[in-house]
């Protein structure tokens, strides 16, 4: 059932990715790598060097636009951080953040663990803490160094992924008509499509010597259990038989949705769902960013929105459609008419 | 062009294979992997309607086991 967030504008948005690129066809050793590639589209990524931090890509991220909106860090007054590989299992984040941004320390801080719906699960979540401790300014941050806990030798994940952080800046209007629609599912009995089965501190699942062992599946990928575990099969079913009628269900409501950004798995799922949604009569445009970004998990839905459209405006509504690990989704529809759309930068 | 026909016609493409036979062995395929799984269950779905999971796949011994999931 879609929800109404009446009052939230989405003032800018930019990205920041590492200088680092690594091209797919260049990875040595990878006997069927062009067809990977023309399936999976993916040509190059932005990859973080081992000293790269999430909160790195995001802190370049969010001193931009404070200075591109000419926004005071003391004015604002929540900050969220999703992302599924934080600086530290604990503490959170979004505290560190709020210390190196100098954000006053009556600041709402606090992380969310979710990757590839999480832009769309962090605007939902912000826009309605601000309307309801009448919060005026906002930051949403996401991010994720992925590249990082994939195994070198797994050959699939090792071409799908790339680095990035983002920051939203999100104002509380009084103006009735800047209406932020959402939308949410979860199926938590797909948990193990997108997992990395050891990285606690505690309890069955903490990490162990002997657990971090290199083992070879039976497609002689090779990870350990410190590495995620990505199951192509459940995610491309879960994905395209519920993003089409969750996408469908949402425009039926809304009416001047222009522009439809998914999140950037890889090509084939995008694929076939946009020809699912095209066949239903749904003529949105998809922008796109795999081919140079690949898939940046929580910050893929912003990298499309900033390597598509900066210094651009966006006419209509813009339906943000993120999804994947949980498993889950998560749609907002929000007009980005008035929004500042930055060029991407580097750290 | 019946449907198994169209079907070997599809797989042929997604495997590379020019004279893809029904007999043909999945484990003598140059190209049998999770990517080429993951075109199968794209084409059962967007082509022909049908909802398949890779495991299933995974386990066919020879190209008329996959027709016979997809038609």
């Amino acid at each position: 059932m879609i929800k109404n967030i009446k009052g939230i504008e989405v003032v800018g948005i930019s990205c920041c990715v590492p200088k680092k690129k690594i091209t797919n066809k260049n990875i040595p050793n990878h006997s069927n790598i062009a067809r990977i590639i023309k399936t999976i589209g993916i040509e190059s990524r932005p990859v973080a060097s081992d000293e790269i931090c999430t909160s790195d890509l995001v802190l370049k991220s969010a001193n931009h636009i404070l200075k591109k909106l000419n926004w005071k860090s003391e004015d604002i007054e929540i900050l969220i951080f999703v992302s599924q590989t934080p600086d530290y299992l604990t503490p959170a984040t979004s505290g560190i953040l709020q210390d190196k941004l100098q954000l006053k320390k009556s600041t709402l801080v606090l992380d969310i663990n979710l990757g590839c719906s999480g832009y769309t699960h962090g605007l939902i979540v912000i826009s309605s803490l601000m309307k309801n401790l009448n919060l005026k300014k906002g930051l949403l941050a996401v991010g994720d160094v992925t590249t990082q806990l994939v195994n070198k030798d797994d050959k699939v994940s090792n071409l799908l992924f790339g680095d990035a952080g983002s920051v939203t800046a999100i104002r509380n209007v009084k103006n009735d008509l800047e209406n932020l629609y959402c939308d949410y599912y979860s199926d938590g009995s797909g948990f193990q499509d997108i997992i990395v089965p050891s990285h606690s501190l505690a309890g069955r699942n903490k990490l162990s010597n002997p657990q971090i062992m290199n083992k070879k599946d039976i497609k002689k990928n090779v990870r350990s259990n410190a590495n995620i575990f990505l199951n192509g099969s459940g995610i491309f079913n879960f994905a395209i038989n519920n993003i089409p009628r969750f996408i469908k269900d949402i425009s039926q409501n809304i009416k001047n949705i222009k522009f439809c950004f998914l999140h950037q798995a890889n090509k084939m799922i995008q694929d076939s769902i946009e020809d699912q949604l095209n066949r239903n009569k749904n003529k949105f445009t998809f922008p796109k960013s795999l081919k140079n970004f690949g898939n940046t998990s929580s910050a893929s839905i912003p990298i499309t929105i900033c390597s598509n459209y900066a210094d651009k405006k966006l006419p209509g509504y813009s339906l943000l459609c993120g999804f994947g690990v949980g498993l889950s989704i998560s749609a907002v529809v929000v007009n980005l008419r008035k929004t500042k759309i930055f060029k991407i930068i580097k750290l | 062009m019946n449907n198994s026909k169209k079907i070997l016609k599809d797989l042929s493409i997604i495997l590379e294979k020019k004279n893809l036979k029904e007999t043909d062995k999945t484990s003598e395929l140059k190209h049998f992997d999770s990517v080429i799984i993951l075109q199968i269950m794209n084409l059962a779905k967007t082509t022909y309607e049908k909802q398949i999971d890779g495991p299933k796949i995974e386990k066919c011994n020879k190209i008329s086991d996959i027709i016979n999931l997809i038609a």
